[in-house]
This record gives structure tokens, C-alpha cells and sequence, in this order.
């Protein structure tokens, strides 16, 4: 996995190999979607906005990476949300 | 912020909102409408899964009940243009949320449209779908200020 220069929220120590990933789906409004990632992660609008087109037009993206546990929690508290989200290892 | 919504459209939203919570105290695991609004938090490790599932779903449940009652409230209430407090902002862009889930997936929408097949019922539905994303839009708009 590569981050680009400005991820300076996802950069974390390599050994951390867990990730909270947000899904793809036909009713999330965009601007709902980006408001939830600066809400709850606190990006700034430029960053919430770029994972936001990346979801929707990949199909997913990579919004978090750090212990398991704290993912988990990022992935429950995204469904209170309505977003689709799971946990993965980093490497999947 | 208050809710700018007529007294027929408000009925809508609480008949709506009163079916979402019967979903969800039912919490049939086969409903797809049900898997939609509680999902998997791993896409492919069953057994991870289900631990987490058994640690969060309750929660995540009474949750998500909370905000749609906390939406019929805020539409029974004697005066309609009373501003929502923080918290209940909150409730109506989850809640909204949901009910827009839990229509998609009686529909069965996905990135092509809705399935095929429409009746009268369900082209009043759909149109109640989308109808319902243009409120969220404005309310998230409203919010995000």
C-alpha cells in the first residue's frame, strides 16, 4: 500500500497493519459522505472530498490505519452513520 | 435550523420512522434491509465477524432506534419551526440515512437504478427515495456550514 504525501493522518508505523476501509454504494449522498469523514476524522475539507471521489469512483477507500481495535471502533461508529465500512489487514 | 416541511410530509417522515424502528426491534438477520443497516465490519473472516458483531450490534441498534425516535419527536412537536438542537441534528442526518437504506434496499436499487418491474406502489416509493435524499441534501448542507 502507498500513501501520497499529504495522507499525514494515515501515515502510521509500518508494523500497524490494520485499516478501516468505506464501501462503494448507490445511496449515500456525496456531500453526506464527505461530511461524515470530516465530522467524525476531522479531515479538512480537500482530503475528506478526495476520499469521498475515491470511494465512489473505486470503489473504496482506505479512510483510517492503525491498531485493530481502533479500527473496529472507527467501522461501528461509520454504520451509526449509515456508511458501509469494514476492517481489513493492510496488506489485503 | 428548524425543519421546513410540510404537515403531510412530516406525517411521512414519522410513519416511515416508526416502520424503521419495528425493523429494527425486530432485528431479522434475514432481512437484507436489516443486513444493510447493521453490516458485517469484516467483508471476508466470518469468524472475526461475528465477534464483532456480538460486541457492537445491541448498541449499534439502540442507537439507530434512538435517532428515529428522537425524529418523531422533533415532528411532534407543538411548533413546527422550533430549531433543532445539536444533538437531534444529528438524529435526523443518521435517521434519514437509514430510512434512505432501508427504502434502496426494498427496491432493490443499486448503481443502475431500481430493479425493474414497477407498480404504482412502488413508483410512489421510489419516488418517496428520492424525495427523501433531497431533504438530506438540503440538511446536510444546513449543517454544514
Amino acid at each position: 500500500m502507498t500513501l501520497d504525501e499529504t495522507d499525514t493522518r494515515q501515515r502510521v508505523a509500518p508494523d500497524v497493519p490494520w485499516v478501516t476501509l468505506v464501501w462503494d454504494d448507490p445511496v449515500n449522498l456525496m456531500s453526506y459522505v464527505s461530511y461524515v469523514f470530516r465530522s467524525y476524522f476531522g479531515f479538512d475539507r480537500k482530503e475528506a472530498e478526495r476520499l469521498m471521489m475515491q470511494v465512489h469512483t473505486k470503489g473504496r477507500a482506505v479512510v483510517a490505519t492503525g491498531a485493530r481495535e481502533q479500527m473496529e471502533m472507527h467501522v461501528d461508529a461509520l454504520h451509526g452513520y449509515g456508511l458501509w465500512a469494514t476492517v481489513s489487514k493492510a496488506d489485503e | 435550523m428548524h425543519v421546513g416541511l410540510g404537515e403531510e410530509e412530516r406525517a411521512l417522515i414519522a410513519e416511515l420512522s416508526g416502520q424503521l424502528v419495528a425493523l429494527l426491534e425486530g432485528r431479522d438477520e434475514s432481512d437484507p434491509a436489516v443486513s444493510r443497516l447493521l453490516p458485517p465490519g469484516y467483508a471476508d473472516d466470518d469468524e472475526a465477524n461475528a465477534e464483532f458483531r456480538r460486541l457492537t450490534v445491541d448498541d449499534l441498534t439502540a442507537g439507530k432506534i434512538r435517532n428515529a425516535e428522537m425524529v418523531r419527536e422533533s415532528l411532534a412537536s407543538a411548533d413546527p419551526k422550533a430549531p433543532l438542537t445539536p444533538e437531534a441534528e444529528q438524529a435526523w442526518l443518521r435517521s434519514l440515512t437509514d430510512l434512505r437504506l432501508t427504502l434502496a434496499s426494498r427496491l432493490g436499487l443499486t448503481d443502475g437504478g431500481f430493479a425493474p418491474g414497477a407498480t404504482d406502489d412502488r413508483a410512489m416509493l421510489e419516488n418517496v427515495y428520492e424525495w427523501l435524499g433531497f431533504v438530506q441534501e438540503s440538511l446536510v448542507r444546513a449543517v454544514d456550514r
